[in-house]
């Protein structure tokens, strides 16, 4: 009898102990109510691990910060949310470009406001602009996208306090005069660093305190900043489009942990858990979740991921290895080990960029025995002599690709010694010349144009003793004339092919390794409506809206079971929640 | 004299923790050594597509990966051979130069003593205040090519001090008894007296004191690989693995499991076997 008794009370235990370690977080606490449409109201909440140092348009600039940057201020165009690279009226109803395409005139919307309330000038984009473009003001990094406005080279240097090259002939009209012309320059127009902002906030507060308290005319207001921890906003009352944004306010927490953000996402105090809060394992744990499946978004990114190769240093020199590298890795198993959070690419130009083709003419690939063969071509049919560096950045994703091509290369006879750098001493290596014979680089898009893509990382213009953007210091002549061309090409078709043109002799030189598109997975409460990450912007929340949220019936129920305690059990003896 | 006194053998034999811990360093030592013979497949080797699912998650034990992959698809079994090798010698490498140091520093301290001995001893604490880790984790950024020789050189040169102390306080207490005093008496060099009538009553010391650095010493470049210090990718070491296994925890508990578990054994293994060895030579202690 004794140990009947035991049995069933160890039984009892063991039967509360996994209901205690069951996954509480399998089904998602609230849904939504079923609105019919877009629904005004609601707060939205989501965080990323980074800060936000300051949200001054003229001076924000890393992925954290331009995401509030976004929120508070607001330019004269816009990038489309999807589907399309072309930019969108904003601030200004419309435009003309005349002059073969030397002279841009915008005409302000009557509803363009800053957020006090007062009435958006074409003389405040004037004196924003100046102040930007202004050294002594600001030490802006954008600076350099506008320097073909006319009188850019004498504000800059101090030969002159305005900018010649703007003209204001009333208050809703602003003229741009450029000293050449160029395709690319509403995009950059679309940049926060060109947002307009009120000069009584600015002067009032200061430029430094602006950055965390000024108002914009963008589609949100901080209501509250508390550095290091939460930046509270409210919707815009004045904000000059009448349908957005639907949301009544945004908590946007900074410098929470990644798994801290997915452990809060799951209890229900975010919205969001995006491409940098889900972990492996966390990706792996809510893909094999079915009731959180239908809320895991993927969208294809304009970023390239690829192998740079130094094409002043040996052995990569020689355009033979570097074509053979091109050959050698194995691009789907990368985004395999990866967990196809990435996906492969061939040539510089991802999807939804205007001149990527699917079907690519002489693509990289994946053909071992074409990479020897290139190798014999070089010279070392039994393999480079020489151990080759192979730099890569900290964090997990980097060792794995850098193993990983490691084996890739070790096949071919070039044999890598990997070496591993924190983020400030990586960047400024790849930067400098004769330092990095091979690394992992990249680029993410400031505006989906072809010429983003093209112009940093290849053109010989950006090689320098320091911080050179063309990490492989590839220089061709023809090259850098054909993308000189391309931009102040009027014809946007003829434009395009340019650069596919110019993608062809990238491909020939092979001074990049093109590895991977990015792929966003982002999750977000079934309550959240129209939700897709911005091309640009990336979870800048203006189109979304919120269904009423409603705690989910499993949720309700696993509550009073967790109340209860072992007591459900004698009730609901199978344990289900 | 007899080195090892056979009643000390007698009470080893019959400590029956000190045999296990005999044991298990036995077999990580055999296991390490044959890494080349018992491995089934190359270490560094990624098998991609064979062991890695179309999910990218590591597949678990087959016949052909008895431990399964890790995040880059390579064999887990292999690795873990071939990191205990590294582990170990990094381990041995560093506690010889313990040894090698602490001994010479604390027979010299403690035989002539006075101003030698002050100086020598204030050296060590001098040292002692060093945080190893943090020194390591320097070293290793300045010297042109980091490696695994950076962090037993280090690891050594720094964790010698406790074992000289021990050597020295020690040293003091032989060189008052009598067959040294008598040795003296009759013309004996200071190296012979050193060397044959003082060292071979500290080897047991050293023996004890040597098997538990070696522990900490596995710990020491297993904490430094985790912290991505130490061993050139793709080689493994424990620690290594440690490191590589930490995003998929969650997701695939044996990639971290079959690492910390051979740590936890040998370091076990190595305490178990110092400490029986303690209660062998010095019963009253």
């Amino acid at each position: 009898m004794p140990s009947i008794r035991r049995a069933s009370a160890v039984v009892a235990l063991a039967l509360t102990a996994l209901a205690a370690c069951r996954d509480p977080h399998t089904h998602p606490r609230y849904e939504g109510a079923g609105l019919p449409g877009p629904r005004r109201g609601g707060t939205f909440r989501f965080a990323m691990d980074g800060d936000v140092g300051t949200a001054d348009p003229a001076l924000s600039a890393d992925t954290t910060s331009m995401i509030a940057t976004r929120m508070l201020h607001e330019c004269l165009v816009d990038y489309a949310a999807r589907g399309t690279a072309d930019v969108v009226p904003a601030l200004a109803e419309r435009w003309e470009v005349t002059d073969e395409g030397r002279t841009y005139t915008f005409h302000l919307r009557p509803s363009a406001r800053f957020g006090n309330g007062r009435a958006v000038t074409s003389r405040d984009f004037v004196w924003s602009w100046e102040r930007m473009l202004n050294p002594r003001r600001v030490p802006s990094p954008g600076a350099d996208n506008y320097r073909l406005i006319d009188g850019y080279d004498d504000l800059r240097e101090g030969r002159a306090q305005h900018l010649r090259g703007l003209t204001t002939p009333d208050d809703r009209t602003l003229v741009v005069r450029l000293s050449g012309p160029d395709r690319t320059f509403l995009h950059a127009l679309a940049l926060r660093f060109a947002a307009v902002v009120p000069r009584e906030s600015v002067e009032a507060l200061g430029d430094a305190r602006y950055g965390t308290e000024g108002v914009g005319a963008g589609p949100f207001l901080v209501e509250h900043w508390e550095p290091g921890f939460r930046i509270t906003f409210r919707r815009n009352p004045y904000y000059w489009d009448p349908e957005r944004p639907r949301v009544d306010g945004v908590i946007f927490e900074v410098s929470i942990a990644r798994h801290l953000q997915f452990m809060r996402f799951l209890s229900g105090e975010l919205e969001l858990a995006h491409n940098y809060s889900l972990s492996t394992a966390d990706y792996l744990w809510i893909g094999r979740q079915t009731a959180w499946r239908p809320y895991l978004q993927r969208t294809p990114m304009a970023t390239i991921g690829a192998f740079m190769m130094n094409t002043e240093m040996r052995p990569f020199d020689n355009v033979h290895v570097r074509r053979a590298v091109t050959f050698a890795i194995d691009r789907d198993a990368l985004c395999r080990a990866r967990n196809y959070r990435i996906q492969p690419a061939w040539g510089l130009l991802p999807p939804s960029i205007p001149g990527h083709r699917d079907a690519l003419p002489n693509a990289q690939r994946f053909d071992p025995a074409e990479a020897r063969r290139e190798m014999a071509l070089a010279g070392y049919p039994n393999g480079y002599p020489d151990e080759v560096e192979l730099w890569i950045g900290e964090g997990e994703a980097g060792l794995v690709y850098g193993q990983l091509i490691q084996a890739d290369l070790a096949r071919i006879g070039l044999r890598v010694r990997i070496k591993q750098a924190s983020g400030a001493v990586y960047y400024g290596a790849l930067g400098r010349p004769g330092t990095v014979p091979m690394g992992f680089t990249g680029w993410q898009m400031d505006y989906p144009d072809p010429a983003n893509f093209i112009e940093p990382s290849f053109h010989s213009r950006n090689i320098q003793p320091e911080n050179s953007a063309n990490h492989a210091f590839y220089r061709n002549a023809a090259f850098d004339a054909l993308v000189d061309r391309a931009r102040v090409e009027p014809d946007r078709a003829r434009r395009i092919a340019m650069y596919q043109e110019a993608e062809q002799m990238l491909l020939r030189d092979a001074p990049w390794a093109f590895v991977y598109n990015a792929v966003d997975l982002s999750v977000v409460q079934p309550y959240v409506k129209n939700w897709v990450p911005h091309p640009v912007w990336n979870y800048y929340p203006g189109d979304l809206w919120l269904d009423l949220p409603t705690r989910a019936w499993r949720a309700a129920r696993r509550d009073l079971a967790a109340a209860l305690g072992p007591l459900a059990h004698l009730a609901n003896p199978g344990g289900a929640p | 004299m007899d080195l090892v006194d056979p009643r000390a053998v007698a009470r080893f034999r019959r400590n029956r923790g000190a045999l296990a811990g005999l044991v298990i360093v036995l077999v990580a030592v055999v296991l390490s050594t044959l890494a080349p013979l018992l491995a089934p497949h190359n270490p560094d080797t990624p098998y991609k597509n064979r062991t890695l699912t179309t999910q990218g998650v590591p597949i678990g034990p087959t016949r052909e990966f008895p431990l399964g992959a890790d995040a880059v698809g390579r064999c887990e079994l292999s690795r873990v051979l071939y990191g205990g090798r590294v582990s170990l010698i990094v381990a041995f490498a560093a506690t010889g130069i313990v040894v090698l140091l602490g001994t010479l520093v604390g027979l010299v301290a403690g035989y002539f003593g006075g101003t030698l001995d002050t100086v020598l001893m204030r050296g060590v604490d001098t040292l002692m205040t060093f945080p190893f880790m943090l020194t390591v984790m320097a070293l290793n950024r300045v010297v042109a090519r980091p490696g695994l020789w950076v962090v037993f050189v280090v690891l050594g040169a720094l964790s010698w001090t406790s074992l000289a102390r021990q050597v020295r306080a020690k040293t003091l207490q032989l060189r008052e008894q009598e067959f040294v005093l008598a040795a003296r008496a009759l013309g004996a060099s200071t190296p012979r007296v050193l060397l044959v009538h003082v060292l071979p009553n500290l080897a047991t010391l050293i023996i004890v004191i040597a098997t538990s650095v070696v522990a900490q010493m596995i710990l020491a470049e297993s904490a430094l690989s985790m912290l991505g210090v130490g061993v050139v990718p793709p080689t493994a070491s424990w620690g290594s693995m440690l490191q590589e296994s930490e995003s998929l925890t969650r997701a695939v508990p044996r990639l971290t499991l079959v690492p910390g578990v051979a740590i936890v054994l040998t370091v076990v293994g190595f305490n178990l076997l110092g400490e029986g060895l303690r209660d062998a030579f010095d019963p009253k202690g």
